[in-house]
């Protein structure tokens, strides 16, 4: 093709301007660093640094916000523990004071020794944080958690509970209001278990009727006598027990091959019948009543099988004395204990039959939480020979558990309450007569009275030597509930009971109360909102000193309240302490999630954006011969004219 | 004997005129425009049989019109996409640095927030938040005022394009009368006129995509963008004027030969600069701007109503963060809150004017539906219970909505007394050829899920009271039925509705100064409504609550951009799109510039001149020269001789 002369140097121009371009753009690559230099390199890939780089941002937002999760945490740790030394250096003091044979100077001197406690519980309750913000306050940062005088102390915080980001999924808690960890003074145990009235109900079948059907069955004939145990009880439907058997004939000493298993309904009381025999329906023996496990009639003729008797033996009804031993919260920060929820255990199945060893039971028991709805089931194996009590958890981390001793009955069940709220503490009036002290118990939770939480006065209105009558009235309605006469001898503690079913709450009295002596028994939270204020009282008192018996027995009333108080709010501000210590430890594990993620983030954001400097490199010195070549060239061309 | 004379006499003129040609075109070797001539030789006439030496026919132009048409086209297109280019760059420059884009901005906002849900109580957290707040709205401003002065550049520049362009029609007319008249006068075709019209030809297309007819062979028709810039009547013009439609802008019109102006649809211009900077303005830049107004839009929606639903550290209703246009005097919205399940929205019938309800669906209780309001202002709370099933409910004397379906239990919605929570109103431009008085009230509603990045177009049907509504940016139409009703996030109210005449319509630009409005309203860093009403006392709240820093921190990760993504996703695909359509450019305009290299080098190898060639000619003619001057000598020789003889 014919070329024109402007089109050879214009070429030659074009390709140096073009190779100079492409060096600039490496050039502006090595020097920044950056793949990309604006979207248009690669826009796909800005776009997409661009939202990791906010996924980025995101979560190192978070770990900012843990940082200052941790910090709020970590402050609290130390008000918690300096809480829990004073509250642990108070116990001896305490109990010291509690004895009864210190002067009025060593009870002053307790009594001082208490004040510092009381400053330094009081100094952590309005701890402030750095920045000189109350930290216990809720949400009232501005103001001390706790106003007031000594000994009428009250909260001037809020329920406010600063919830942090701390992950994208995770809203955590990061406060705790001064009233969750000093108002909360409760003297009663943590939970309380009761056994339904209806229990042990079983073990109690009787023999209504021996028939014998067929007098021509062979056995019969033979004279055969029989053995019915029972060895599984489920419960089925409705009040319905099935009730599974094994049948045994003692003079050939052949087992009735697994009969059917009978099914009892305990609501009409029908009798059922188990037949027995050669051809299996010889003789019917008919019992109403649900059997315990291992319950054993006994079916004998005297007349060599013309008529048969059926006894139960000696040692049935064995069973049905499960007793509940022990309760215990192992995990006081499984959240459906903290939430305090309310279980009730039955016992479903009792059953003897799987084993070989005859003294191990498979007992299968349902749990259902009465507060948040939802049931489960399980199942264990308790063998009586070994003489060990069973046990039986509960709660979202199994927090609670419960032992039983003995064998219970299919049906029986347990209430498992939260007796957090329930406490009672007993308030002596200072003009009693009396050296009468009172401590008190819950009974009977369920008690209407109690679960309503009612307050109650106590009055003896005759002391006549051993002879007191008393009175009590239920102070929130004014009706006088329960009045009677006792005996007392003294130095022998007697109890008196009282609720609307007069079983609700129990006192034991101590010492000898004098006509017209007083005690006010009120939930624990009507009579001090918050452990400050039971110190406030105690030391009150001591510095009040104790003079009289009167005097001495009102002083040990207020230290053993006390004394519940303190290992109630101990108990509490350890729970709250482990459950930051738990916070903090998951801080840590979301830290290196954290710290994961960001390494990865930033990975992709650098495979994305960062120069392969390698490639650039060689792109570079590539395009550097390039740009010699192009101007090479234009020399080269420029040389070749025919004007010369 | 004497014919001898005659023919070397040619022989020397036509090697005369060969070296002029090549002495030409040697010297218009970088001449613009100028094609290759050379001298075209004949035989002169035979008389007797006998050969009478050379005759020189014409000088011819080297040139192919197909070749010349083809490249002009292609370099209206190179330059079309070039200014295009060259402009969209200065954008994607802008974002190039993810450094100082807006989104670690963003970023930094939340950042704070996330401090201040933190330490609710500290000032220096707040403080900061209030930095990054201004900082973030300095760089929205920052951003959108780039962009308008870009909008303004491209302006000015179709201004004096427009002005070159006029000139060129002059100068086409001008010299379509020359040559005519030059060829008339001289019968020979006037070879350097031809050139220079051609290269203004040539210029014109790099402006615009002009159009080419040849008239009675001599003359040129210019056709721009459909309308005649060079006719038989000479040449017409084009010039910058204010849109019917929408008067902040300025559009290009024909000047009619009445001195009429008449808009000229902006499509109509395909190549050249001009092209290039209509295509820039329409499909780049606008959207640029409406997606980052729509941006800027959501962010500050969204962040007000959060931020006024909380308490201050006074335990006052928390106020608006960023700055309202209305100040307060826009008709109520209703707000259906982003976590509800259910599709219930609601309409809002009558309001206390100055108060914000919270409307809760507590559930159906024995056949009834009934409804939780607070009032935020004091944390009143009122219960209302819709007892007749008709989904509408009343409460505190004159409060009163209606919901267009029962909504899913724990759904909550807002009611405001005083417009959107929006930074801008939408601006209405009603179009000057209007006949009737109709006029357009347009407000935002509240809907932020349906505000997409798009102008309207309004029109009346001129049946009944429908409206044909046009989303410009990609052409749907609905038909709503007016005199009120509601589109793309905001409701529209027609007064004088019944003036209408068909055809009349009208431009609403919902977003348009969003970004370049955001300013941060609030200046004292306590005025932060961190916090949420204290549950056990409606209406106060203590100094640490940081409910609602936590759920404007959470803002960052809710779709509210179009209900379909979040503000940095927004951002991330405003810089995708502009990356992929600079990058489509810088493709395209690469390749438009080889094809128009090759097309100029087969071009070229018509009409260019070659130096060597023409070396060769200067040679080749000098001889021919020497040559027919020795032909004259020998004539003289054989005369001379002849001479002595006699």
């Amino acid at each position: 093709m014919r070329l024109s002369t402007t089109m050879i140097y214009n070429m030659s121009t074009q390709s140096i301007l073009q190779q100079q371009g492409r060096l600039a753009h490496v050039r502006q690559q090595l020097a920044s660093g950056q793949k990309i230099l604006t979207p248009a390199d690669a826009p796909r890939d800005a776009a997409q640094a661009l939202v990791m780089s906010q996924s980025l941002a995101v979560t190192e937002q978070y770990a900012a916000t843990r940082d200052i999760a941790r910090r709020n945490l970590s402050t609290q740790v130390v008000e918690l523990r300096s809480v829990t030394n004073a509250l642990n250096a108070a116990k001896p003091l305490l109990v010291q004071a509690a004895n009864g044979t210190l002067s009025d100077a060593d009870l002053e001197a307790v009594a001082t020794e208490l004040e510092g406690v009381y400053q330094q519980l009081l100094d952590s309750a309005n701890a402030k944080d750095g920045s000189g913000r109350y930290i216990f306050s809720g949400f009232e940062v501005n103001g001390p958690a706790f106003t007031g005088q000594q000994g009428s102390l009250s909260y001037s915080g809020d329920s406010g509970d600063l919830k942090l980001q701390v992950n994208g999924n995770r809203l955590m808690s990061v406060s705790h209001t001064a009233k969750e960890i000093f108002a909360s003074v409760t003297e009663g145990a943590s939970y309380v278990t009761t056994a339904d009235a209806g229990n042990v109900l079983n073990g109690t079948a009787d023999v209504t009727q021996v028939t014998v059907a067929d007098p021509t069955d062979t056995e019969l004939l033979a004279g055969n006598e029989y053995e019915i145990s029972f060895n599984k009880i489920a419960k089925g439907a409705g009040s319905t027990y099935d009730i599974y058997y094994t049948i045994k004939n003692t003079t050939t000493g052949a087992l009735q091959s697994s009969p059917t298993p009978v099914t009892y309904d305990a609501s009409t009381g029908n009798p059922v019948t188990v037949s027995m025999g050669a051809g299996g329906t010889g003789l019917d023996v008919s019992f109403k009543g649900v059997p315990d496990v291992g319950d054993v009639f006994n079916v004998t003729t005297t007349n060599g099988g013309t008529t048969y008797a059926a006894t139960g033996d000696a040692n049935n009804n064995a069973n049905g004395a499960a007793e509940f031993l022990n309760l215990q919260v192992t995990d006081p920060s499984d959240p459906a204990i903290r939430a305090g929820g309310d279980y009730n255990l039955t016992f479903t199945t009792v059953d003897n039959t799987a084993d070989t060893n005859p003294s191990t039971y498979t007992i299968d028991y349902k749990i259902e939480n009465s507060t948040a709805g939802g049931t489960s089931t399980g199942s264990i194996v308790y063998d009586t020979s070994k003489d060990e009590p069973f046990t039986i958890k509960m709660g979202d981390n199994d927090g609670l558990s419960i032992s039983f001793d003995g064998v219970p009955d299919v049906g029986d069940s347990f209430s498992i309450a939260q007796g957090r709220s329930l406490g009672y503490t007993v308030n002596t009036p200072a003009q009693n007569q009396g050296d009468a002290s009172l401590s008190v118990n819950i009974t009977d939770p369920s008690d209407p009275d109690i679960a309503t939480r009612d307050s109650y006065k106590l009055e003896f209105t005759n002391v006549t030597g051993t002879s007191i009558t008393y009175e009590i009235r239920n102070t929130v309605d004014g009706t006088v509930r329960s009045s009677g006469a006792l005996s007392y001898t003294p130095g022998t503690p007697m109890t008196i009971n009282m609720g609307d079913n007069g079983d609700g709450l129990q006192v034991t009295l101590d010492g000898t109360p004098q006509t017209g002596d007083t005690f006010d028994i009120v939930p624990a939270s009507q009579k001090h909102n918050n452990i400050l204020n039971t110190f406030a009282n105690v030391i009150h008192q001591l510095k009040a000193g104790a003079e009289t018996e009167q005097e001495k027995a009102a002083l040990r009333n207020t230290i053993d309240g006390t004394l519940r108080a303190l290992g109630n709010s101990l108990n509490n501000v350890l729970t709250i302490r482990s459950e930051v210590g738990s916070k903090l430890n998951e801080l840590d594990s979301l830290d290196s999630i954290g710290t994961n993620r960001s390494l990865n983030y930033k990975t992709t954001i650098s495979s994305l954006t960062d120069l392969d400097f390698a490639k650039a490199a060689s792109r570079y010195a590539l395009g550097m011969v390039a740009l010699k070549m192009a101007q090479k060239t234009f020399v080269d061309i420029q040389s070749l004219s025919m004007f010369r | 004997m004497g014919n001898l004379f005659g023919i070397g006499l040619s022989g020397l003129g036509a090697a005369q005129a060969g070296l002029r040609a090549t002495s030409n075109n040697i010297s218009n070797v970088n001449t613009p425009g100028y094609t290759r001539r050379s001298a075209i030789l004949a035989q002169a006439p035979v008389s007797q049989g006998r050969g009478a030496g050379v005759s020189v026919t014409a000088i011819q132009r080297h040139y192919q019109r197909f070749l010349s048409v083809q490249l002009s086209n292609a370099e209206s297109r190179a330059s079309a996409l070039n200014s295009h280019l060259t402009q969209m760059s200065h954008i994607n420059n802008l974002l190039g640095d993810s450094g100082a884009g807006l989104a670690p901005l963003m970023q930094d906002f939340f950042a704070s927030v996330q401090t201040v849900a933190a330490n609710p109580a500290d000032p220096a957290a707040r403080e900061a938040l209030l930095g990054d707040a201004h900082n973030m709205a300095t760089q929205f401003r920052t951003f959108s005022s780039y962009l308008a002065d870009m909008d303004t550049g491209a302006e000015e520049q179709l201004r004096s394009a427009l002005t070159q362009i006029n000139n060129y029609g002059k100068q086409i007319a001008k010299l379509n009368d020359q040559i005519t008249l030059t060829r008339a006068r001289t019968g020979h075709p006037p070879n350097k006129l031809l050139d220079e019209r051609n290269q203004l030809v040539a210029e014109l297309g790099k402006l615009v995509d002009p159009e080419i007819t040849i008239q009675d062979g001599d003359t040129y028709m210019v056709m721009v963008a459909g309308r005649p810039l060079v006719d038989a009547n000479g040449a017409h013009s084009f010039v910058m004027t204010v849109s019917d439609a929408d008067t902040s802008k300025r559009v290009i019109a024909y000047k009619t030969a009445s001195g009429s102006l008449r808009e000229i649809d902006p499509e109509a211009f395909n190549g050249g600069t001009v092209g290039g900077l209509i295509e820039f303005r329409h499909q780049s830049l606008q959207s640029t701007q409406l997606r980052l107004n729509q941006l800027a839009h959501a962010m500050a929606a969204s962040v007000n109503r959060i931020h006024a639903s909380g308490y201050d550290l006074e335990g006052e209703t928390g106020k608006v963060f960023f700055s309202l246009a209305n100040g307060g005097t826009a008709p109520p919205v209703s707000y259906t809150d982003s976590d509800n399940t259910g599709g219930a929205a609601l309409g809002i019938n009558s309001v206390t004017s100055g108060e914000n309800y919270r409307i809760k669906y507590v559930g159906n209780s024995s056949g009834t539906d009934t409804y939780e309001i607070l009032r935020v202002s004091d944390g009143t709370t009122y219960t209302a219970a819709d007892t007749n099933g008709d989904k509408q409910i009343a409460w505190a004397g004159n409060v009163d909505v209606t919901f267009n379906q029962t909504p899913a239990n724990g759904d909550s919605f807002l009611v405001r007394s005083s417009g959107s929570f929006s930074p801008t109103e939408p601006v209405t431009y009603t179009h000057a050829d209007n006949l009737g008085n109709a006029e357009l009230d347009v407000h935002f509603n509240g809907n932020l899920s349906n505000v997409v990045p798009s102008n309207y177009r309004i029109e009346y049907t001129g049946t009944g009271t429908d409206y044909t509504v046009t989303r410009l940016s990609d052409g749907t139409t609905t038909t709503h039925t007016g005199p009120a009703f509601s589109v793309g996030g905001f409701s529209v109210t027609v007064n004088n509705a019944a003036t209408a005449q068909q055809g009349d319509s009208f431009l609403v630009k919902p977003l348009a100064g969003s970004a370049a409005g955001l300013n941060v309203a609030i200046s004292d860093s306590a005025d932060i409504a961190a916090a949420n009403p204290d549950p056990n006392d409606p209406g106060t709240s203590g100094a640490g609550g940081n409910g609602n820093a936590l759920e404007l921190a959470n803002l960052q990760n809710k779709q509210v951009v179009g209900g379909q993504a979040s503000v940095n996703d927004a951002y991330a695909q405003l810089v995708s799109d502009v990356g992929n359509k600079t990058s489509a450019l810088q493709v395209n305009s690469a390749a438009q510039a080889s094809l128009t290299s090759e097309l100029l080098s087969a071009e070229q190898s018509v009409s260019g001149v070659n130096l060597a060639e023409e070396r060769v000619n200067l040679m080749f003619y000098s001889k021919l020269y020497r040559a027919n001057a020795s032909v004259i000598q020998t004539a003289t020789t054989i005369f001379d001789t002849i001479l002595r003889i006699a």
